[in-house]
């Protein structure tokens, strides 16, 4: 081979060796796009869970008085109804496996409100629903900061993505309206 | 020139034209913020559910914010018939019930800029409570009105950022 024909072939393969880097270089590139790009639709994914979700409990028969207005009482026997063996697998369909749904009091303020989280008092989480509504809801010694509408038991995970949603709340026995966030928290698990 | 180097100057003038289009397409990618239409929507919703909520609630001494309103308006700007809003107008120790201003909108709205307006014949009734949105913020207006003699127009405004993830 001549040393023309030499300078040539070398000079093809340093062409072809930069071919591949560049479309090496354009595959790491697609595939990262593509990978976040399936991470974002998934987060939009939870997030419209979430929305539909919050509208969802704002709107369910068993807790509403009427549109987009919670009935406290309902709470109670709405959080019973899902801890028997019945209905159980019905509201895990109806919130998920991932979503724990609360609701909590925010104004006017209730007896010996708590501004740190351990500390509300959570009238429908627990076994002993009956006795707080008997002794910590009816008025005028009403205690209940927080209602737990549903809780997968869900203890460890890799994030929390929180929606909220400003509802009224009725109270039947005194025929008083309350503001209440309703706090939906979806678990990440990766 | 021969014709060779003209042909050549053509083929990288061609390169750089590509180049140059391709780095402007990522430019706007990377540099134009996108308008969060979800969050819009979901603000818009937070912002009418919250008005209704308010409007509907009691307040600590068994009244309702809505007859505060009235009475508030009915006085003509009367300190202590209108301060119901603020409750507590500043925060500390010696200030133990909620105000509707600072505390309960700030929770619904978290770390949102928002305002609350009440107006009657396009006369505001109280001082607006909260901040204007700024240019480059999309500002989520939701409404609603008293039944009640003149009608009260309640709005609130909440600011989010074009960029705003959801």
């Amino acid at each position: 081979m001549n040393k023309k024909a030499q300078v040539q072939f070398m000079e093809m393969i340093f062409v072809l060796l930069i071919l591949i880097i560049i479309i090496l270089i354009g595959l790491v590139f697609y595939y990262s796009f593509l990978h976040k790009g399936i991470k974002e639709k998934k987060e939009r994914f939870t997030e419209i869970d979430a929305i539909i979700l919050t509208d969802s409990v704002s709107s369910m028969a068993e807790l509403t008085h009427e549109t987009g207005v919670i009935n406290s009482v309902k709470l109670f026997s709405l959080a019973k109804k899902i801890k028997s063996t019945d209905y159980k697998e019905y509201y895990a369909n109806f919130f998920g496996n991932d979503k724990k749904v609360t609701l909590e009091i925010i104004y006017p303020p209730v007896n010996n409100e708590k501004q740190i989280e351990t500390l509300k008092l959570d009238c429908t989480s627990g076994t002993d629903i009956d006795a707080k509504f008997h002794n910590k809801y009816t008025n005028p010694t009403n205690e209940c900061q927080k209602f737990t509408i549903y809780d997968p038991g869900i203890v460890r995970t890799t994030g929390t993505e929180i929606r909220t949603n400003p509802v009224s709340v009725y109270y039947p026995l005194t025929n008083e309206y309350r503001i209440g966030i309703l706090k939906v928290e979806v678990f990440k698990n990766e | 020139m021969n014709k060779k180097a003209q042909i050549e100057i053509m083929g990288l003038m061609v390169i750089v034209l590509i180049l140059v289009f391709v780095i402007l397409i990522a430019l706007k990618f990377f540099l134009v913020p996108k308008t969060n239409t979800e969050e819009i929507q979901r603000q818009s919703i937070q912002a009418s559910s919250m008005l209704n909520a308010i409007l509907r609630s009691n307040t600590e001494d068994g009244s309702t914010v809505t007859k505060k309103i009235v009475e508030c308006y009915n006085s003509a700007g009367d300190l202590e018939r209108c301060k119901f809003m603020d409750i507590c107008p500043s925060t500390g120790p010696g200030c133990q019930s909620p105000n509707l201003e600072k505390d309960i909108l700030r929770k619904a709205f978290l770390k949102k800029k928002y305002k609350l307006a009440f107006k009657a014949q396009n006369d505001l009734i109280l001082m607006p409570h909260g901040q204007n949105c700024l240019p480059d913020e999309a500002s989520i207006t939701g409404s609603a009105t008293v039944s009640v003699s003149p009608p009260i127009i309640a709005k609130i405004t909440v600011c989010v950022l074009p960029q705003e993830s959801i």
